[in-house]
C-alpha cells in the first residue's frame, strides 16, 4: 500500500496544462472525471475530501483510500490576425494532474482525512522565437493543494464537513525583451515558490433514499510570492539597467469555486449526477510583477486580466454493468472567465467541452482499479489581448487518460 | 502488464493527434500582382542607419511586401543588391551601428563599401531592369530624367545609386525601366526628397528650385507625378502611392529640442558673464538679450537676419541632430551659435509645412484620379508618435529608443520597414479587395546594441 502511494507520489513529474478555463485544472478523482466530474453530491469515496468535505462521514468503511492520476496531452494552436500566413502550435510537455485522499472513521458520526491535489496549473511551451515571444515564451505554473478534512454527520441525513487547504505553489515563467543583440533577443525569467493556505467545506443531504444533495465551498487561495528570481538575459551595453540578483513580487489568485450537486439513483443500477459550479475568477484582475530593484529601463510589469465569473455546468452517469464493473460516462459545458480583448496565449482560454467516459473494475471486496478518459474540445476562438495588441485565432484541445486505485476496508 | 501496455499504446497514439493550425489562402481581389515594381527613393531602396546596405535592402518596406505576393502570382521581384555585408552612404560612408563609446552608447558610422558606388566595374547594369527602383536621393522629377544615371556628367551631376543598376545609364530613366518590365502592380512613393533636401540642409537653399537643396517647385512635381502615373497605369497597371511625411514627426528634426541645453549654475554664470558685449548691443537696438539660467535653456542660434547674427532659438524651431556631436564637443549652442544650416527657422518651417501640404494635395488628387490606393504616412507617424503597440511592443517616434526609426533619424529600422509595409498592404487589400499577407514584425530586426 505503501509503495503504491510512493510510486503514484512519483508520478507527479510535471503539473499540466490548461484543462478547464483560466488555469483551473478540474481531475480531482478518477471516478469523478468519469463521471463529467461531477461529484458534490455523490458518495464515490474518500475524494469526497476535495468535491465536498460534507459527504464524508457519509462513506461506508473504517479506513477509505483512493488516488489516480491522468496524463494531460493538450495542444494549442494559433493562427494571426488575418491576412497573414503565420501560424504556431504550442509544444506543451504532458502534464500530470494527480490526486490522493485518505480518510479514517473514528465513530458512526466522525471521519477524518487528508487530501493532496493540483486543481491549478497550467505548463505552456510556445517556443523562444514564435511571434508572441514578448507576451510569452513558455509559463509553468504548479500548485499543490494539500488538505486536512474532518466531517461530521448531525443527523442521519445531514452532514457536513471542512478543512484548511495549504497550498504549495511554484511558477516559471520565460518572455522575450525587445532588447536585440548580435544574438538575438533579450529574455527574462521569472520564477518562484510560495505556500499559502484557503479552506474547503461542504453540506451533504439525504433527502429521500434515492436523491441527495450536496453543496461545496472552496476558498480562493491568492497566491502571494515575494522574493521571486527575476534573471535577465540583454546586450552587454544595456547591463547596468538590468541588476544582478533582482527579486520580484506578484500575486495570483487560485479562485473560489461554489458547487451545488444532486445525485439521484435512478435504478438499482443507475445514479445520475448534475452539478453547477460557479468560479470565483473575478478575482483575477491582473498579473503585475513588482520588481526589487527598478531603473530607466526595467519599470514594473503590470498586465490587466479583468477576468469575469464563470459557470461550468457537468453531468454524469454511473451504470453497474456487473458485480464487478461500474462504466461511466459524463458531459461537461465549461464557460471561458477571459472576456474578449484580454485573451492571452499565456492562457488562451476559450469555451470548453469535456466528454467522458470511465470505469471501475472491483480486483476484491476492497480494492478496485478505476480508469477514466476524458476529452476537451475548445471552441475555435479569434480574439487577444489588446494591451499588447497581439490577435489571432486559438484552437485548443486535449485528451486525459487516466489510472487510479480505491481501497476500504 | 498487457493492460500498462495497451494504456501506454494508448498515450502514444493521442500524442501523435497533433493538430495543424489551418491558415487561409491569399486572394488577389481586383488586382494582378504577377509584376510587381516599386518606384522611389531611399525608403523604397531600404536606405536605413545611414546608408544604403545588402541588409536594408532585405528589409525594405518593398521588399518585405514582394515577398508575401509570391503567394499570389508574383512572379518574382528583383532587386539591385549589394554584396552581403556591404554598405554605402550618399557621402560614401558605410552604415552607422551603436558602439560604446567613450561618451557612452552612441552611433558611430563604419567604413562602408565607397567602391560600390564610385567603381563603375562593382555595377550590376547587366541584371537591369530590376523590380525594385529605389534610388536613395531622389526627387520626383528624377525617376523621369535620363542625365541623373549619366555617369559621365561627372561627380555630383548624377545620382550613382541609380547609375549602378540602370538599364542604360545616361539613357533609361528610372520610369522607363519600369515600363520595359510591363508591370501589373505597382508601388510609387516619391516627393520626400523635394522637401527634405530643403530640410536637410537647413533651409538653406530655396522655397521653389531645382537644387540639390531647395524646394521642387510645385508644378515640376505635378507634372512628374502625372508622367509617371500615366506611363504605369496606361500599362494598365494599378498601383498604390503614398504622402510626404511631415518633418514634426522625423527624430532627425525633432531629438536636438530648442531648450535642451542643460547648464550648471557656474556655466550659466559663466556664459551671462561671455555674452555681456552681446547684451550690451541688444539694448542699444532694443533686441532680446541672451540670458542663462542654472536647469534648462535656450540653444543659441546663428541666424543672418538678426542685427546681431545670432539668437537663442525659438521653442517652435527645430535643431538638426547632426548638430549633436558638436553641442557636446564643441560648445554648439552655448559657447558659439548653432550654424544655421543646423537649424530650420520659422519661415524655413513654413516653407516645408506649406510644400508638404501641396505636395500631399496632389497627391491625394492623383490617388483619386488615377484611382489608386493610397497610404497616408502621416496617419501612422501620428500612431507611432502616441506610442503604437504592434505584437507585444510599444513602438514611438523616439531617436534609438522608439523602435522606428534607424540610427540616422530618418529611415527606418528593419521593423519600422516592416510597419510601413504593413500599411501598404493594408492600402492595396481594403482597394482591392486582396488579402495579401501582412509582415510579421517580430520577424524582422529592431535596433541592435552591442
Amino acid at each position: 500500500m505503501k509503495q503504491l502511494l510512493l510510486s503514484l507520489v512519483g508520478l507527479i513529474l510535471s503539473l499540466t496544462p490548461v484543462l478547464a478555463e483560466g488555469y483551473q485544472v478540474n481531475a480531482q478523482g478518477q471516478k469523478q472525471i468519469g463521471m463529467g466530474h461531477t461529484g458534490t453530491a455523490l458518495l464515490l469515496g474518500p475524494s469526497s475530501i476535495h468535491f465536498n468535505p460534507g459527504a464524508l462521514s457519509f462513506l461506508e468503511g473504517k479506513y477509505m483510500f483512493s488516488g489516480g492520476v491522468s496524463g494531460v496531452i493538450s495542444q494549442n494552436t494559433f493562427v494571426k490576425r488575418q491576412p497573414s500566413l503565420y501560424s504556431a502550435e504550442s509544444d506543451n510537455p504532458m502534464g500530470t494532474p494527480f490526486s490522493v485522499y485518505g480518510a479514517m472513521r473514528l465513530n458512526e458520526k466522525l471521519v477524518i482525512g487528508i487530501g493532496a491535489n493540483s486543481p491549478y496549473g497550467n505548463s505552456l511551451v510556445w517556443g523562444d522565437d514564435w511571434d508572441g515571444r514578448y507576451l510569452i515564451q513558455d509559463l509553468s505554473l504548479q500548485a499543490i493543494f494539500v488538505q486536512p478534512t474532518v466531517s461530521y454527520a448531525i443527523t442521519p441525513k445531514i452532514s457536513i464537513g471542512g478543512g484548511p487547504v495549504a497550498v504549495f505553489g511554484a511558477v516559471e515563467l520565460n518572455k522575450a525583451l525587445p532588447l536585440q543583440s548580435e544574438s538575438g533577443d533579450g529574455q527574462v525569467t521569472l520564477e518562484g515558490s510560495t505556500v499559502a493556505y484557503g479552506y474547503n467545506v461542504g453540506l451533504f443531504l439525504k433527502l429521500t433514499p434515492e436523491l441527495s444533495f450536496g453543496v461545496n465551498y472552496r476558498s480562493e487561495v491568492n497566491v502571494e510570492m515575494e522574493d521571486g528570481e527575476a534573471t535577465f538575459s540583454v546586450p552587454e551595453s544595456m547591463r547596468g539597467n538590468f541588476p544582478e540578483g533582482n527579486t520580484f513580487s506578484a500575486a495570483l489568485p487560485m479562485p473560489a469555486n461554489l458547487t451545488f450537486g444532486l445525485g439521484w439513483q435512478a435504478s438499482d443500477k443507475l445514479l445520475l449526477a448534475f452539478d453547477l459550479q460557479h468560479v470565483g475568477w473575478s478575482a483575477y484582475k491582473e498579473l503585475n510583477f513588482d520588481f526589487e530593484q527598478n531603473t530607466v529601463a526595467l519599470q514594473d510589469s503590470e498586465n490587466p486580466r479583468n477576468f469575469e465569473n464563470s459557470m461550468v455546468y457537468r453531468l454524469g452517469a454511473e451504470y453497474k454493468a456487473l458485480e464487478n464493473l461500474k462504466v461511466r460516462a459524463g458531459v461537461y459545458y465549461d464557460e471561458t472567465p477571459i472576456p474578449a480583448d484580454y485573451l492571452t496565449p499565456e492562457t488562451p482560454g476559450t469555451n470548453k467541452t469535456g466528454i467522458s467516459a470511465g470505469l471501475s473494475y472491483a480486483l476484491s471486496s476492497k480494492l478496485s482499479l478505476d480508469a477514466s478518459l476524458l476529452y476537451i474540445s475548445g471552441e475555435e476562438r479569434e480574439d487577444g489581448y489588446a494591451p499588447m495588441d497581439f490577435y489571432g485565432t486559438y484552437n485548443t484541445s486535449a485528451w486525459l487518460p487516466g489510472l487510479g486505485i480505491s481501497y476500504t476496508f | 502488464m498487457n493492460k500498462i501496455l495497451y494504456f501506454a499504446l494508448a498515450i502514444t497514439f493521442l500524442s501523435s493527434c497533433d493538430q495543424e493550425a489551418d491558415v487561409p489562402t491569399p486572394k488577389s481581389g481586383g488586382a494582378d500582382f504577377s509584376v510587381f515594381v516599386s518606384l522611389g527613393d531611399s525608403y523604397s531602396a531600404g536606405y536605413t542607419d545611414g546608408a544604403l546596405s545588402r541588409y536594408g535592402q532585405e528589409s525594405a518596406f518593398t521588399t518585405l511586401m514582394a515577398a508575401n505576393l509570391s503567394g499570389l502570382g508574383n512572379e518574382g521581384y528583383s532587386v539591385p543588391f549589394l554584396p552581403e555585408g556591404t554598405s554605402v552612404g550618399s557621402s560614401l560612408e558605410g552604415k552607422m551601428e551603436l558602439q560604446v563609446t567613450q561618451s557612452g552608447l552612441a552611433p558611430v558610422t563604419t567604413e562602408g563599401n565607397p567602391e560600390l558606388l564610385t567603381d563603375p566595374s562593382t555595377w550590376i547594369n547587366e541584371g537591369a531592369p530590376y523590380h525594385n527602383i529605389g534610388i536613395p536621393g531622389a526627387r520626383s522629377y528624377h525617376l523621369v530624367a535620363s542625365e541623373y544615371g549619366d555617369f559621365t556628367s561627372g561627380v555630383g551631376n548624377f545620382n550613382p545609386f541609380y547609375a549602378r543598376f540602370a538599364t542604360a545609364p545616361g539613357v533609361s530613366t528610372a520610369l522607363s525601366d519600369a515600363l520595359s518590365l510591363t508591370p501589373t502592380f505597382f508601388s510609387l512613393w516619391i516627393g520626400g526628397n523635394d522637401v527634405l533636401g530643403y530640410a536637410l540642409a537647413g533651409g538653406e537653399g530655396e522655397s521653389a528650385g531645382m537644387g540639390g537643396d531647395d524646394i521642387t517647385p510645385a508644378p515640376v512635381f505635378g507634372q512628374s507625378y502625372d508622367l509617371m502615373l500615366s506611363g504605369l497605369t496606361g500599362q494598365g497597371a494599378k498601383g498604390v502611392i503614398a504622402t510626404v511625411p511631415d518633418i514634426d514627426r522625423i527624430p532627425f528634426f525633432n531629438t536636438v529640442l530648442p531648450g535642451m541645453l542643460e547648464l550648471t549654475a557656474e556655466q550659466a554664470t559663466a556664459l551671462n558673464v561671455g555674452y555681456q558685449q552681446y547684451n550690451d548691443a541688444a539694448m542699444q537696438y532694443n533686441l532680446e538679450k541672451i540670458t542663462f539660467t542654472e536647469g534648462a535653456n535656450y540653444f543659441v542660434v546663428e541666424d543672418e537676419d538678426h542685427p546681431l547674427g545670432m539668437r537663442q532659438i525659438a521653442a517652435d524651431e527645430k535643431i538638426l541632430l547632426t548638430a549633436r556631436t558638436n553641442i557636446t564637443a564643441a560648445g554648439w549652442g552655448s559657447q558659439s551659435p548653432v550654424p544655421q544650416e543646423y537649424v530650420l527657422d520659422k519661415a524655413e518651417l513654413t516653407a516645408i509645412a506649406e510644400a508638404t501640404v501641396v505636395f500631399n494635395g496632389i497627391i491625394r488628387e492623383r490617388a483619386s484620379q488615377f484611382d489608386l490606393a493610397l497610404v497616408e504616412t502621416n496617419d501612422l507617424l501620428e500612431a507611432t508618435a502616441d506610442g503604437l503597440m504592434v505584437d507585444g511592443i510599444s513602438y514611438n517616434n523616439a531617436y534609438i529608443t522608439g523602435g522606428v526609426f534607424s540610427l540616422d533619424g530618418i529611415h527606418v529600422t528593419a521593423r519600422g520597414s516592416a510597419i510601413l509595409a504593413n500599411e501598404f498592404i493594408d492600402a492595396v487589400n481594403e482597394k482591392y479587395g486582396s488579402t495579401i499577407p501582412q509582415v510579421v514584425v517580430n520577424n524582422q530586426d529592431g535596433i541592435v546594441f552591442p
